[in-house]
């Protein structure tokens, strides 16, 4: 029974000390990820041009008796992240729930592309954080591309342990050269729920004096 | 019995066993002293390093995970100060039967006895031994408040501080159980041969 007893506690000890391992690794790799976004330098070509705007919807409990009921995945820190261009609101969605843990091969997923009025009317009740970066013509015009090709043909599948819209959308951005460089993998381990994207965002706001908007969400939620 | 038979056996040695006897018992104060003086620098650089890193984090935007790495610097002070301290309680009991020899071969008003001095009134029983005991442990639990709070209720931050704090406890008792009885443990093990 003694011998039983310390091979439960060195195997915890074990699994905690492994689990401290995997924490830090986690860090080290977001806070390399974040870092680099907050000391990437705003170009100069970027004084005279062209603009797009990241929407971060909060996330929410509803309240009891409260009108407005649109859940969202991941509730209180869940949330929605959608990017603006040319008057047109992209966002990387789920097909149907429940999603899937880890990528399957076959795509839970489907990028969805609104007009701006129309995603006015939708998010009317939402918390919404909205930062606006400023682009070059070209960028902007290559990222609206790809997200024109991601339209037709999602890109990945949408997983609690894969891509979903807060690295869905810092992955596009890296991609198009609006934000530093960084792979896949690295964006899901650095964003992987809106708050970390949003927070940074903000940080890289406030550094390089970008513009931001706050607009309030209906007072019978629990916003976050 | 056997108390009085070890008194007659240290009776017996001579001046240059004395002397043995006697550069023991001063390294081992020196041992003791060092780690003192120490444990005050050591006390000042963490104060320092802390101090400066929470300033830097106020007044530059960091990654949020990059707090984590606040309550490490304590922890990291922590396990050497203990390692240290098990050393100082140690070489107490060493000295304690060190300083046992050293009486037996002395008149009764010579007798040597800054060891039970130091055991009565400078360890366990002294208060601000005891505060001392609390400082580190606080200087940890606001380092992890601190990189909680900062971090802005950051998942990562959240889980790595609740583990560290888990470690933290969990070495704690291991080394106080470890420590508790190693005075004594340490004076029975000189004492076997």
């Amino acid at each position: 029974m003694k011998k039983f007893k310390d091979f439960v506690k060195r195997i915890s000890l074990i699994t905690l000390v492994i689990l401290c391992f995997i924490t830090a690794v986690i860090s080290l790799v977001a806070g390399n990820v974040k870092s680099d976004l907050l000391n990437f330098k705003l170009p100069d070509e970027y004084n005279a041009s062209d603009s797009i705007i990241i929407h971060f919807i909060h996330g929410s409990i509803p309240y009891r008796n409260c009108s407005y009921t649109k859940k969202r995945l991941g509730g209180y820190l869940g949330g929605h992240i959608e990017i603006e261009v040319n008057n047109k609101v992209y966002g990387f969605l789920y097909n149907s729930i429940p999603i899937s843990y880890v990528p399957n091969t076959t795509f839970n997923s489907k990028f969805e592309s609104r007009s701006k009025d129309k995603w006015k009317i939708i998010t009317k009740d939402d918390k919404v954080t909205s930062v606006f970066i400023p682009v070059t013509k070209f960028k902007k015009n290559k990222l609206e591309d790809l997200l024109h090709t991601y339209l037709t043909s999602e890109p990945y599948d949408y997983a609690l342990f894969g891509q979903r819209c807060a690295s869905s959308t810092a992955e596009i951005l890296s991609d198009c050269g609006i934000i530093n460089k960084f792979s896949n993998i690295e964006s899901i381990i650095a964003f992987f729920y809106p708050r970390d994207l949003r927070f940074t965002m903000l940080q890289f706001a406030n550094k390089n004096e970008l513009r931001v908007t706050y607009k309030k969400g209906i007072i019978c939620h629990k916003w976050e | 019995m056997t108390k009085q038979y070890k008194k007659n056996e240290i009776a017996k040695l001579d001046e240059h066993g004395l002397i043995i006897i006697m550069n023991e018992y001063n390294q081992c104060n020196e041992r003791i002293e060092s780690f003192l003086k120490r444990q005050d620098s050591i006390l000042q650089i963490s104060l320092a390093i802390i101090g400066g890193a929470i300033a830097f984090t106020l007044l530059n935007p960091i990654p949020q995970e990059l707090y984590l790495a606040i309550p490490v610097i304590p922890i990291i002070l922590f396990i050497h100060i203990s390692y240290h301290y098990i050393r100082v309680i140690a070489n107490q009991g060493y000295r304690e039967y060190l300083q046992e020899r050293l009486n037996a071969n002395m008149p009764k008003s010579s007798f040597v006895k800054y060891t039970s001095v130091a055991k009565e009134f400078l360890l366990n029983k002294n208060p601000i031994a005891k505060i001392n005991a609390v400082v580190f442990p606080s200087m940890i639990l606001v380092s992890i408040m601190f990189s909680i709070i900062m971090s802005n209720y950051n998942i990562t931050v959240i889980i790595g501080n609740i583990l560290i704090f888990i470690l933290g406890i969990i070495s704690g008792i291991r080394l106080k159980k470890f420590t508790i009885n190693l005075n004594e443990e340490v004076q029975r093990f000189c004492e076997k041969d």
